[in-house]
């Protein structure tokens, strides 16, 4: 991390990301052939910047792809080549590329040199196909350019006469041109006579030099102007000649002439060398509608930065420590016992408050919108939906929903595999579908939003729901149950969660990959969430996710065992009981089991389980805490329940090692450490022994 | 980085600091960089199913931090927590990262300056594991087992 160059890399591969995905949105936002030019302009960008910041650190491959990628868009950006789907398809293709092509120089993956190849073909050929009608009037259409030049100004007198080769190294001739005009005013003209005709031009060279007239707002020395061109001055030819300052003559001149020249000027650039005559008043009029949205976006930007999470964390253990402090100082704020003291019982109940306010602020930072989730499965329903020539819609509802960044991370396979069964064995093939009166058009809904303390994300859609009786075959030929076992409709739903199921009739290239919705469910419960499915035989089937807003906080009971105290989550807890004896089962001396509602639950003592006393409890002195996980019930024997309160959930791996049957460790207010329990393993490992 | 000191002082001349604490009648020292800050000794939380010498963990500004008792760690008869009883926290380079743990000792006695190079490696049964030591040195006539505190310390992982 020291040395500068691979931090910035770093940041230029975050961005590469952030381009391809915002490539990647635009495109799905098109439809058609209808395109918004401001939608090619945001691709246009996103395409552009990855190619200058892979030039910048010699990621050639990269660049030339880019390049390529650049020049189609530039094309339709100017309105000289049609958009149509097959260039939506293609660009789709091209990200793929793109992504193997970062993923290339970020973590050393192998480039798919056959696929980016192939790809770079048919976007030379989308190219080739559109330019050979529109290549005839460019000649005719830039050849007024050079005339318009008058000879005579105040300022001074450039000729840029750039190298063919000076886009070799991502270099944009355009820009420095750019940044000369914003000098002042000015007269350009473009000498376009070296271009050659259209089959013999090579996009990778230019053929293009201006001559311009600048008359500067300021003073500009000749410095000033070489500092410009200064990263291409061994790619170009340069003279600058001062001329004679009058200004009040020359200026109005100069403004009308500049204001006709500058939009041939762009449109006449190295990588659209196709240029209908037509179409430029468009481009023309779209640029400052670009501009205006660029701002717009810049602003955006600048208004959001980029935090590593291990700062956030310090800031939530600091945070942590003010609560603890505060909570001692707390009981000097007893206005009986102190009476003395009530401004400053005053002032630490406002110490209270804003600790809470800050805890919450704190904790909102890690927070994310679900859309960074969800972002990812228009994409990736289209393109299943292809390949299962199925038709399919995502609809997206709640995508502005927050939730814990670690949350996201750890939901997004689960998510992936659900949308991937409901379009693979949900949704009907459109004849179906319409055979059984629906749209041909299935529906994918993603629904998020908030419920009490959790996040409830819903994965409908709208086909053929569960096959109920082919789950209880399969279930009875897979040995899950018996074959004559009673069960409702819903109870042989939720047997799909079973491990070692699938309903597939066939292994088909989406799923059978050996992660069944056991897993699903698996790792939504290792979340502390809960999993669902509701299904209507020909209307569809939901699945209904229920997640803490964070891992970092939790919700705990806090119980006392010995002279320990240890913390329940309190989304495990069914209910809190005091057991008579009769209801107790003893076997061998040792209470084991327990009859809570009609059924036997095993007894789990804490005390003897962690060793904590060496005498054996007995139940009639405490309470059992009834508890439940992975779908296991037991009854937890502890000796009080204390309070219940959020806890900041940490880690004892940091500086120990995993516990079985501890899933963390919390600070209490009073300083001390309390272990917080896993209940899953608590149970599975209780009926192992 | 004190390089320029380095090079004027000849290499039988450069000393480290270490810390010397006693255990059960005899001197021990650790190096001295990595003790973080030392504490009296405080009720711990215990930990289910660790090992006999993890006492449990401690709040530590935050972080949770086990506690290790030397003198079971090291296989030597118990004692009582008394006045002089202190905790040593210390970081240990553990492949991959470093953790903190801290160790209970009876008490600590001095820093010593000692050579870098010259500790000998007993070649005679010291009673504790040979693992746990990097060498013994002289301290004003009194051997001092100079001890490596990342295999005293090493937290092994469950193999179930």
């Amino acid at each position: 991390m020291t040395d500068p160059i691979e931090r910035f890399k770093i940041v230029f591969f975050e961005e590469a990301a952030e381009a391809i995905d915002a490539i990647e949105n635009n495109l799905l936002t098109v439809d058609g052939s209808e395109v918004d030019p401001e939608t090619i302009n945001d691709i246009f960008r996103a395409a552009h910047s990855l190619k200058g910041g892979s030039a910048t650190f010699g990621m050639t491959v990269l660049t030339d792809f880019t390049h390529v990628m650049e020049t189609l868009l530039d094309l339709v950006r100017a309105g000289s080549m049609g958009f149509s789907q097959a260039i939506v398809d293609c660009l789709f293709s091209s990200l793929d590329v793109l992504r193997n092509l970062v993923g290339h120089y970020q973590y050393d993956d192998d480039i798919d040199q056959e696929r980016a190849n192939l790809v770079r073909g048919e976007l030379e050929k989308l190219m080739a196909g559109d330019d050979a009608s529109t290549a005839a009037p460019v000649a005719d259409m830039a050849e007024p350019v050079p005339e318009t030049a008058p000879s005579q100004s105040s300022g001074w007198n450039i000729q840029f006469l750039p190298h063919p080769n000076i886009m070799d190294n991502g270099n944009d001739p355009l820009r420095y041109l750019d940044e000369v005009l914003e000098l002042g005013q000015h007269k350009v003209s473009c000498d376009i006579s070296k271009l050659p005709d259209f089959e013999a031009l090579d996009p990778t060279q230019f053929y293009l030099s201006w001559q311009i007239e600048l008359q500067p707002e300021e003073q500009v020395s000749e410095e000033d102007l070489s500092d410009i061109f200064m990263w291409v001055e061994d790619e170009c030819d340069l003279k600058f000649e001062a001329l004679n300052l009058e200004p009040s003559e020359a200026e109005p001149a100069a403004e009308s002439v500049a204001v006709e020249v500058e939009p041939e000027v762009e449109t006449a650039t190295p990588v659209a060398p196709a240029v209908p005559p037509a179409p430029a008043p468009a481009a023309q009029a779209s640029s400052p509608k670009a501009d205006s949205k660029a701002k717009a976006n810049q602003s955006r930007a600048s208004q959001s930065i980029r935090v590593d999470l291990e700062k956030i964390d310090s800031l939530i253990n600091l945070l942590g420590e003010l609560v603890i402090t505060q909570s001692m100082l707390s009981i000097f704020g007893d206005s009986d016992k102190y009476p003395q003291f009530e401004r400053l019982s005053n002032g630490l109940g406002q110490l209270e408050r804003h600790t809470r306010d800050l805890q919450e602020g704190v904790m909102r930072i890690r927070m994310l919108p679900i859309s960074f989730c969800f972002s990812r499965f228009p994409r990736m329903v289209r393109d299943l939906s292809k390949q299962l020539n199925k038709e399919l819609v995502v609809e997206i509802i709640g995508e502005h929903t927050e939730v814990d960044k670690t949350v996201i991370e750890e939901l997004t396979d689960p998510l992936v595999h659900l949308v991937r069964n409901s379009v693979d064995h949900g949704i009907e093939m459109p004849d179906v579908r319409v055979a059984n009166g629906k749209p041909a058009t299935g529906t994918i809904t993603l629904k998020a939003f908030h419920q009490v303390g959790n996040i409830i994300i819903e994965i409908a859609d709208d086909g053929a729901g569960l096959n109920t009786q082919k789950i209880k075959e399969k279930a009875i030929s897979a040995g899950v149950i018996s074959e004559h076992a009673e069960m409702t409709d819903q109870e042989i739903n939720e047997l799909i969660f079973a491990p070692g199921f699938s309903t597939a009739d066939e292994v088909t290239d989406l799923s059978g990959r050996g992660v069944g919705m056991d897993v699903v469910k698996r790792n939504i419960q290792s979340l502390g969430g809960s999993i669902e499915v509701r299904s209507e035989p020909g209307q569809g089937s939901v699945f209904t996710i229920r997640l803490p807003l964070t891992l970092a906080i939790l919700d705990g009971q806090l119980v006392r065992v010995s002279e320990e105290t240890y913390i329940i989550p309190l989304l495990s807890i069914i209910e809190s009981i005091q057991v008579d004896k009769q209801q107790l089962n003893v076997i061998s001396d040792k209470e084991v089991t327990f009859k809570w509602r009609d059924e036997y639950i095993p007894l789990i003592k804490l005390h003897s389980l962690f060793k904590l006393d060496s005498q054996e409890r007995w139940v009639e002195d405490g309470l059992v805490v009834v508890v439940e996980g992975d779908g296991k019930k037991c009854g937890l024997y502890v000796d009080e329940l204390t309070t219940h309160q959020q806890v900041v959930v940490k880690s004892l791996e940091a500086n120990y090692k995993k516990v079985s049957g501890i899933s963390g460790a919390t600070i209490l207010g009073d300083g001390s450490v309390a272990l917080i329990l896993d209940i899953a393993t608590l149970i599975n490992r209780s009926r192992s022994l | 980085m004190p390089e320029t000191e380095q090079e004027v002082i000849k290499p039988q001349e450069q000393k480290n600091e270490w810390l010397s604490f006693s255990l059960a009648d005899s001197s021990y020292a650790i190096d001295i960089l990595r003790v973080i800050e030392i504490r009296v000794w405080e009720q711990v939380t215990r930990i289910p199913d660790s090992e006999d010498y993890v006492l449990g963990l401690i709040n530590l500004r935050g972080s949770i931090v086990p506690i290790v008792d030397l003198r079971k760690r090291m296989g030597l008869p118990a004692r009582e927590f008394d006045q002089t009883t202190v905790v040593l926290i210390l970081s240990v380079e553990t492949p991959g990262e470093n953790k903190v743990v801290g160790m209970v000792v009876d008490a600590i006695s001095d820093v010593l300056e000692l050579p870098v190079q010259g500790h000998t490696a007993p070649d005679f049964d010291l009673a504790i594991d040979r693992l746990f030591v990097k060498g013994i040195a002289d301290y004003k006539d009194k051997m001092v087992v100079l001890l490596d505190v990342d295999s005293v310390l090493a937290i092994e992982a469950d193999s179930s």
